[in-house]
């Protein structure tokens, strides 16, 4: 296996061993987890809380599915640890991946050559909108339009009742 | 119309200057074209068989006239001075260079428009009832709700890497659709719940292509707060579970087929029970807010009754044709026709654009809608002024008096201008054109939609046409095979295939043979499409294959 290279430092070893096959009637705490993309939450549901990094395998930037189990992860499963993208993601994709819920990148360390880190950061700065409520993230696009819009409205109901 | 705020506005500067930043680091290699494609797919832009073609989104087939000028000035500065209205009701130009697309889609930002999701695997451009807000068959005005579609769709997190593209159409007239709703990965139909409130009902599994599937209910009543929540839940089954082995069988109506609509039912509904609806959501305030910039125009209430009987013969024909009831009083609904026997359907000159532009700010508030039948609309235009907008249709050479009628024919790029294609399709439609050039012919034949594809990818929609072709070919040769019966609206249906191919020569015979049949089998008032249905495939398959 290649070295791989994390955009984001997040304190796991790059190069730890990942387990691809999981056994969940164990109780001690598991270091990194390693998601296929079609991977049945449900069945690691149980084991959630005692795992400390998830590993989501992206084996070709265009399968999306990986944004969908991290939201998933994140939201339905309540997995508070730590989530990483792993694979063939993209500068592009940064943000998304952020703003579903991901904390890190990881891709092969060959990659960074054409995508470099400068890249990969000034990547999360093309965009500081987002349209979908609930998916605007600090580090990426921050600002949700709808919510913004609401706050607008509702500063302009409470102002100076006499102006018009 | 839909104003930009400012966040809209800014949202789609960032989208252009980072489209600017990956052609750039496509044309110095950073990016390489495995990695460019899906991205500049995103933004509208195809690799063609002469050149990148730029699809243009027109959300939900809406133009402002400085919008339609300014598609007219794309077309002369960088194109060679015609456009290309799209089956999706988009603006296409097919000859641009990579170079100017940066540019291109600057000039577009610059009037509140932008090329994004036309194209790729993402959820695309939003359809909608080219009579939106004009028909007198419509529960609520669709737009508001597009246009909120439209946002939400926006550069989807999680959704802009899907396994396939994925298309929504939207109307408000459930008793006539003109949208095509039961003919798109999603259809969603404004409709009266049994409380008499107004919420929607969401259609899946639809689509044309290789595998024509009509679509069918997923849920009969959704209100309209939890449209949002249900379609972030719809998707995410689909992102997770459609199929991306095959790319013919990515689309949803295969993953909603080999479900079952039941157990696809049952997926979403868990998936929409466990997320934080509320949270997804967009309130009544936000959609107050879009709403208001479709409010009806304020309409005048002294238009005196119009008498056609004092005017030329050629414009009572196209009053006849092309002119439709209006639900205020005193106005009308004017179509457009793009299908000037002598052009590619759906093509449009700059000099024609600004020429309808000029005529929306004169006689229709400066708006112009386009459809899927690749037309455009005038949408509120004083009966008294019929005459006046007629004159300057004339002047422009677009005074075709031909809607939904025989030449108004539906057609894809076909061999002329598309890699995939099998067959020629546009001088097909133009050679039926001609047969029937006769106005008084079309007219008794009365509504026909013929609908051509130049390869099984169906762009042409044939599958839906009344009288469909699609264009194939067999050791060189090509070849023509014919569909009857299909149906685009509300009462869908999937066109019954005949027997053995066609020249071209004989496909325009054999469709004259079927034609008169008709006329010959037809009782009052009856539609071709009626009496096919009522005399079932064989007769009409005899009379196609009578002479063959
Ligand atoms: C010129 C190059 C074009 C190419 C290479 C092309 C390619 C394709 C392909 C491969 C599909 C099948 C996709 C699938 O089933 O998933 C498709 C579908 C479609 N295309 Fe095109 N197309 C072209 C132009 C057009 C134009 C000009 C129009 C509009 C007039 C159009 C309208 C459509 C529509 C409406 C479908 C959808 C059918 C469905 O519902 O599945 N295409 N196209
Ligand atoms: S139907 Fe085939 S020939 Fe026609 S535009 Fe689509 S891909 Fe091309």
């Amino acid at each position: 296996m290649p070295t791989l290279e994390l955009i984001r430092p997040t304190g796991v070893e790059a190069d730890a061993t990942l387990p691809l096959d999981f056994d969940a009637s164990r109780n001690d705490d598991i270091e990194a987890l390693r998601l296929p993309p079609d991977a049945d939450l449900s069945q690691i549901e149980d084991a959630l809380p005692r795992i400390k990094s998830i590993f989501v395998a992206f084996d070709a930037f265009t399968d999306g599915r990986g944004f969908s189990l991290a939201r998933l992860l994140r939201q339905r499963y309540g997995y508070d640890g730590l989530l990483v993208a792993d694979g063939q993601l993209i500068p592009d994709q940064f943000a998304f991946a952020l703003q579903c819920g991901f904390d890190a990148v990881r891709v092969a360390e060959g990659e960074l050559k054409r995508h470099t880190p400068e890249a990969w950061t000034d990547a999360l700065d093309a965009f500081d909108l987002t349209y979908q409520r609930g998916y605007a993230v600090a580090a990426g696009p921050a600002t949700n339009i709808f919510d913004a819009r609401l706050t607008a409205m509702e500063a302009g109901q409470t102002a100076d009742p006499f102006s018009v | 119309m839909y104003r930009y705020d400012e966040f809209d506005a800014t949202f789609v500067e960032s989208r252009v200057a980072q489209f600017r930043g990956q052609v750039e680091r496509r044309l110095d290699g950073r990016l390489s074209e495995a990695e460019f494609r899906p991205l500049r797919l995103m933004n509208g832009l195809y690799l063609q068989l002469h050149a990148y073609m730029l699809r243009v989104a027109v959300p939900y087939g809406t133009l402002r006239s400085d919008q339609l000028r300014m598609l007219a000035h794309l077309a002369d500065r960088y194109d060679k001075g015609y456009g290309h209205v799209t089956t999706r009701q988009n603006m296409q130009f097919n000859w641009p260079k990579l170079e100017d697309v940066p540019d291109m889609l600057s000039d577009l930002a610059s009037v509140e428009m932008h090329a994004i999701q036309t194209s790729g695997n993402c959820i695309r451009n939003v359809t909608c009832d080219p009579y939106a807000g004009a028909a007198a068959d419509e529960i609520e005005d669709p737009r508001p709700l597009a246009e909120l579609l439209r946002q939400w769709s926006m550069l989807h997190p999680e959704f802009s890497f899907l396994p396939r593209k994925f298309k929504i159409a939207v109307t408000g007239a459930p008793t006539h659709d003109r949208a095509m709703v039961r003919a798109h990965d999603i259809g969603i139909e404004v409709v009266r719940g049994v409380e008499g409130e107004v919420g929607y009902h969401i259609i899946v599994g639809g689509g044309l292509g290789r595998t024509p599937v009509i679509g069918q209910t997923l849920r009969v009543f959704c209100p309209k707060d939890e449209l949002l929540p249900y379609l972030e839940a719809t998707m995410r089954v689909y992102n997770r579970f459609g199929r991306r082995d095959n790319k013919y069988k990515a689309r949803i109506k295969i993953l909603v087929r080999e479900t079952g609509i039941e157990e696809f039912r049952f997926l979403v509904d868990e998936e929409f029970k466990a997320l934080p609806a509320s949270k997804i959501m967009v309130g009544q305030a936000e959609r107050d807010r879009i709403a208001a910039y479709f409010a009806p125009p304020d309409y005048a209430n002294d238009i005196k009754a119009f008498d056609l009987s004092a005017q030329p013969e050629a414009f009572r024909k196209w009053v006849d044709t092309n002119v439709v009831p209006h639900i205020q009083p005193g106005y009308a609904i004017v179509n457009i026709s793009l299908k000037d026997p002598d052009r590619a359907p759906g093509d449009i000159t700059a000099d024609q654009m600004r020429a309808v532009a000029d005529l929306a700010d004169a006689h229709s508030i400066g708006e112009i809608r386009t459809t899927h039948q690749q037309n455009m609309v005038l949408a509120h235009v004083r009966q008294d002024e019929l005459r006046a907008v007629w004159d300057g249709l004339v002047k422009a050479d677009l005074e075709d008096a031909n809607i939904n009628l025989i030449g108004d024919i539906i057609c894809c790029p076909g061999m002329d201008f598309c890699a995939l294609a099998t067959a020629r399709s546009i001088p097909v439609s133009q050679a039926i054109a001609e047969r029937f050039n006769d106005h008084a012919r079309q007219q008794a034949i009365g509504e026909m939609q013929i609908k051509i594809s130049g390869c099984i990818n169906a762009c042409g929609h044939h599958h839906v046409g009344h009288i469909g072709i699609l264009g194939l070919e067999k050791a060189g040769v090509e070849f023509y095979q014919v569909t009857l019966g299909g149906d685009a609206t509300q009462t869908a249906a999937i066109g019954d295939k005949m027997g053995a191919g066609f020249s071209q020569d004989e496909l325009i015979d054999g469709i004259e043979r079927i034609v008169d049949f008709y006329m010959g089998q037809r009782t009052e008032g009856e539609r071709f499409l009626d009496t096919y249905r009522r005399l079932g495939t064989p007769a009409f398959k005899e009379a196609l294959y009578a002479d063959a």
